[in-house]
């Protein structure tokens, strides 16, 4: 609480964090249904039939996450016979630490800090190599940096 | 010089590497008015899918004709305008984002604009890593984990 009580939200902070939210729902729900679809146990024919819809909608809301409401969510896990499981809800000074960087990413971090934290201002490192090839470099001026998110 | 874009979501860490160009991290890190920053906002969500590790599906990612150049889209779609950000694989999980491009003005898919944009994405990858290619495949588990089966490039006619 003591965290935002004493700002007010910037429009990209909640721009971000709707759209983000939007898409980590999608991303689960298009998964299930690209599995259950693999598994030969529904098609968008089967959802469309089921709600009564024109398969052009189905296609519609599975194409893109903003097309989707909480009530097209649920009719669409109805026609697949499913529902969302293990639901939580985490306060972000709480999420557990990420077991897993990239290790190019991991790597640049390491090199541009010295430390585990991300250092607010861009720091620059050199000479960093990919390791598709032993000797593709990722820049022409030998050096890159790292840069602090968006928000 | 290249950037390595971290997520923008809280607590989360790159499980894929974005990177960007000078040019592109100068157009989506200027603050601009009100509309363009929250427009910036679900477009920093759109893209923090690929960099947090998020499945991927054609309807986010979809490889651009001429299939042989290699030239990827990132699409934010939502709210309008449509933005596209247009890069080449240099490695598996690791995209290098060139263009940022309305999608309004790139017209139909055979237009002039979209050509124009895929050469110049693909210009640029030269000019950054001369004499390199970049990894080309039209098979999307050969460039990025976690996709979701689909068709991730339209076959030419």
């Amino acid at each position: 609480m003591a965290n935002i009580s004493s700002r007010k939200a910037r429009p990209r902070e909640l721009a971000f964090q709707r759209q983000r939210l939007k898409n980590r729902v999608y991303a689960v729900l298009a998964k299930f249904f690209a599995e259950e679809a693999k598994a030969g146990r529904t098609t968008k024919k089967d959802i469309a039939d089921f709600l009564g819809r024109d398969p052009a909608q189905i296609t519609r809301w599975l194409n893109a996450p903003s097309n989707m409401t909480l009530e097209t969510i649920s009719d669409l896990l109805l026609a697949m016979d499913a529902e969302p499981g293990g639901m939580t809800i985490e306060r972000f000074a709480d999420k557990p630490k990420p077991n897993y960087a990239h290790p190019l990413v991991a790597g640049l971090l390491e090199m541009s800090t010295g430390a585990k934290q991300p250092n607010p201002a861009t720091s620059s490192v050199s000479r960093f190599e990919v390791s598709r090839t032993a000797t593709m470099r990722l820049s022409a001026s030998d050096s890159m940096a790292w840069e602090m998110g968006a928000n | 010089m290249l950037h390595a874009m971290q997520p923008s979501a809280r607590g989360e860490a790159a499980c894929r590497a974005l990177l960007l160009t000078k040019e592109l991290r100068t157009q989506i890190y200027t603050p601009g008015d009100d509309e363009w920053e929250k427009r910036k906002g679900h477009l920093f969500a759109d893209l923090d899918v690929f960099i947090t590790g998020e499945p991927i599906d054609p309807n986010y990612m979809f490889l651009l004709q001429p299939v042989k150049f290699g030239v990827w889209e990132i699409r934010s779609r939502h709210p309008r305008p449509g933005l596209r950000v247009l890069g080449l694989f240099a490695t598996k999980d690791v995209f290098v984002a060139i263009n940022l491009a309305v999608r309004k003005t790139l017209g139909g898919r055979t237009s002039p604009e979209w050509a124009a944009a895929v050469l110049g994405a693909k210009a640029a990858w030269q000019q950054i890593f001369p004499g390199n290619a970049p990894l080309i495949s039209a098979e999307v588990n050969d460039v990025v984990s976690g996709a979701i089966d689909g068709q991730y490039f339209q076959p030419e006619s």
